[in-house]
């Protein structure tokens, strides 16, 4: 995997799997054309990677194109890479491979760019470079679960967002989304866990007794609507788990197969684009800023001493854990202790390192913490746990 | 849930078979199967989370629900625990996708139910009589603010809940340790806008309809400050809770005890004289006193009523208590009332932290006495009524409550 270093490919090109493990960078051409296009037009403009970020970002944030999340996207494969890599290196019995995490992970840019904080200290791609591999984490673990449901139970462990946004996605009218909601509603109150859990499948009472319930409340909790019979509260629930299960498992596309040239009528539409100049000035400051770089020094050096402290057993869960990337399961295997306390001392660790950051700030800095500061702490010291045990080259 | 997904950021919290088969155990008395398994499902994360908060935490960690658990979760989802001088709501949810935190409205347009922070809790249980019980995890995955609730979520009218978006919650449990810690003075809730006062007449007719287990959705059946007035008073909480799992025991069934007519000898079932409780105990038979006003014995009454306490609560066996009324005529228009708690025959003290109040008609609080650790009986101040006047007794302990009406 070879690093980027041209402006124009770091935001034009894609990793592409020819095999489970090699990859080669592909050019979108209309990706590239957007970008020299910019180039030119702006010749005034620093032709650096912090400026161009923040130029894409703050695009992204005033117009949130396709292009522009393309050229965001393009930008944070490295991330999504090394967190790829991470979960196949931690979850080793898994059935997904590094181009299955790789693809989920990409998907999931807009929730990256939505949380990002560009005041906050870190840059765009060290917070990918946390976040991603969480978001990872998380779709493994909800895949993991939704494979020990049968349909029914499926439906019990939903959440009321996923479900509304699973019958979004099949494209139905709201109306009808407030009916299936409802109909959802009133199973999950007639269909227990205990039912679920002794594998006794919805019947025709269930169904009955689901309808019934239904059409009692349709007149409080819909607005209008008409009386349902069993069946089609069957067909409605049987639409939802289908809804569901292709939702949580979408068919995996080649999100990083170059894309066609057939757009590039649009491409003068797409640089409309308004910018929020002062936001931009703001990021390029800060990106620039040597009071920052030199608190962020400040920050590491005060983590690493934090670390020394810690008991050396702690320090071994430590290492096990973010270098190693082992689970907690095989640390305790591994260290023969059992998983309450493994998963206790590691979380108690690392909150003595941001205990230990927080006291620093409020003795050497004389900030006194509040919960904002205290959360900045928490990314500053994941960004830290990132370089001292991670991808160096993802920290800027 | 596989331990293998945890990480350090969160908190993972273990659920042994043992403790999970006497949450089901305690969970047994409910209205419904559903409130049965929500009741169940809080029950075993209230036990985990209070049990991991104590063995990390120097703050005191206690449970701080207005309302006894039992009716909270009858109708809810959700509870309140103090960790220090700070009051959190845990929400535990079944979802696998832990996409949002959903908060049911209670929890934050209710003035007394309302809290500064939220944590989100994942529970994947399976049902206890599965032979094959395992040891589960619970996982507390995020937290926010009741500010960021009132100002970033969204709130869905249609089930009453603020719905918060994962990536706007605090992915971090150690934040949370430490902001508790360090800021313990921070202003995390947001304003809220105080609930009407119900009228007693507005309460009963509310009751009686909600008190109907057929109603599958209580929550959702008045408009939401009817329902939230009527659960910020405690009693009417209970009560509404009693009427649900005690269908067949209409409020004119249940019965106010009309106290006038004791002195003609009608007394209430269940309330006895003290010789018939303490039959065979003599020695321990309690005297009420009245002597302030010598000579007026002829007018004196007392009955007691055996009530059992059934906590469902954290490792307390169950225990009776005897309720003793006495009465006294004052003026043909005036009674003096004393009342008191005493324990059954087989027990020398009282349960410890146990209260005893008395309520107004509107269930206003007018005077309460909490046990200690050794007492022998308990003692509400006398009080003065005019005939035809309504109040009632409450017994409050842990998370079990009773309420006597009462009409002099």
């Amino acid at each position: 995997m070879q690093f980027r270093r041209d402006i124009v490919e770091l935001f034009s090109t894609f990793i592409h799997f020819k095999a489970e493990y090699s990859s080669v960078w592909v050019v979108d051409a209309r990706l590239r054309r957007s970008m020299q296009h910019c180039l030119r037009n702006s010749p005034e403009a620093p032709v650096s990677e912090s400026f161009w970020v923040c130029y894409w970002y703050s695009a992204w944030l005033t117009s949130p194109l396709s292009l522009v999340e393309q050229h965001l996207s393009a930008y944070l494969q490295e991330p999504c890479y090394w967190a790829s890599q991470q979960m196949v290196k931690r979850f080793t019995s898994s059935q997904y491979k590094l181009p299955d995490y790789f693809q989920s992970g990409i998907a999931e840019v807009n929730t990256v760019l939505k949380g990002f904080n560009p005041g906050k200290g870190a840059s765009l791609k060290t917070y990918a470079g946390i976040v991603f591999p969480s978001l990872l984490r998380d779709i493994l673990r909800q895949r993991h679960e939704v494979d020990l449901c049968t349909n029914w139970t499926l439906l019990r462990k939903i959440s009321k967002k996923r479900l509304i946004e699973a019958l979004q996605n099949l494209g139905l009218a709201p109306a009808t989304i407030a009916q299936y909601r409802l109909a959802w509603a009133c199973f999950n109150e007639v269909y227990i866990q205990p039912a679920a859990d002794l594998k006794i499948n919805p019947d025709q009472h269930l169904w009955a007794a689901t309808a019934a319930l239904y059409n009692s409340e349709r007149l409080n909790q819909l607005s209008a609507s008409s009386t349902v019979s069993a069946e089609a509260i069957e067909q409605w629930l049987t639409s939802c788990v289908t809804a569901v299960r292709t939702y949580l498992h979408p068919p995996v596309a080649s999100l990083n197969a170059p894309k066609s040239d057939q757009a590039s009528g649009e491409l003068q539409d797409d640089l409309a684009i308004h910018l929020s100049e002062s936001l931009m000035t703001e990021m390029i400051a800060q990106e620039d800023d040597e009071n920052r770089q030199a608190q962020q020094a400040q920050v590491h050096s005060v983590l690493t001493t934090a670390l020394g402290k810690l008991q050396s057993e702690s320090q071994e869960l430590m290492r096990l854990y973010y270098q190693q990337r082992l689970t907690q399961q095989q640390i305790m295997q591994q260290l023969k202790m059992s998983q309450a306390s493994v998963s206790r001392r590691l979380t108690k660790a690392r909150e003595a390192l941001l205990t230990m950051l927080v006291q620093w700030s409020q003795e050497e800095l004389d900030i006194s913490p509040t919960p904002t500061l205290i959360k900045d702490m928490s990314i500053a010291l994941d960004e830290w746990l990132l370089l001292r045990y991670g991808e160096s080259g993802l920290v800027s | 849930m596989n331990l293998a997904f945890a990480d350090p950021a969160e908190w993972w919290l273990e659920v042994s078979p043992t403790a999970q088969a006497t949450a089901w155990q305690q969970s047994q008395h409910c209205v419904t199967p559903r409130s049965q398994w929500n009741t169940y499902l809080n029950r075993v994360c209230l036990h985990a989370v209070l049990a991991g908060l104590q063995a990390e935490s120097t703050a005191d960690v206690e449970v701080a629900s207005s309302s006894a658990l039992a009716a909270v979760w009858d109708v809810v989802n959700g509870m309140a625990i103090r960790i220090g001088t700070k009051r959190c709501v845990v929400l535990p949810s079944e979802a696998i996708d832990s996409s949002e935190l959903e908060v049911p409205q209670e929890w934050v347009d209710i003035p007394n139910w309302a809290a500064g922070y939220y944590l989100a809790v994942q529970v994947n249980l399976a049902h206890p009589s599965n032979s094959s019980l395992e040891t589960q995890w619970l996982r507390v995955w995020g937290y926010t603010t009741h500010h960021d609730l009132k100002t970033i979520a969204t709130y869905d009218s249609i089930d009453r809940t603020y719905g918060l978006e994962a990536r706007s919650l605090t992915k971090d449990l150690n934040a949370f340790w430490i902001t508790l810690r360090f800021c313990p003075e921070a202003q995390t809730q947001a304003a809220i806008a105080p609930l009407p006062e119900l009228t007693a007449a507005q309460a009963q007719s509310l009751l009686q309809r909600l008190g109907n287990k057929a109603i599958a959705f209580p929550r959702l059946a008045v408009p939401f400050t009817l329902w939230g007035a009527l659960l910020e008073q405690e009693s009417w909480h209970q009560e509404l809770y009693q009427r649900r799992i005690q269908p067949d025991q209409s409020s004119s069934m249940r019965g106010i005890v009309h106290l006038s007519q004791w002195f003609q000898r009608q007394v209430e079932t269940g309330w006895m004289a003290l010789e018939a409780l303490y039959e065979g105990f003599e020695a321990a038979t309690p005297e009420l006193s009245f002597r302030s006003t010598p000579g007026s014995r002829e007018s004196e009454i007392t009955r007691g009523k055996l009530i059992e306490l059934a906590s469902q609560s954290v490792s307390q066996t169950d225990a009776q208590v005897m309720l003793l009324v006495g009465l006294e005529t004052e003026t043909a228009e005036q009674i003096r009332i004393v009342v008191q708690l005493h324990p059954s025959r087989s027990n020398v003290f009282l349960p410890a932290n146990l209260t005893l109040s008395l309520l107004s008609d509107t269930r206003t609080t007018l005077q309460s006495v909490q046990t200690s650790e050794q007492d022998n009986y308990i003692q509400l101040r006398r009080f003065r009524c005019p005939v035809g006047t309504a109040f009632s007794l409450q017994i409050l302990w842990e998370d079990f409550s009773v309420v006597e009406d009462f009409i002099v």
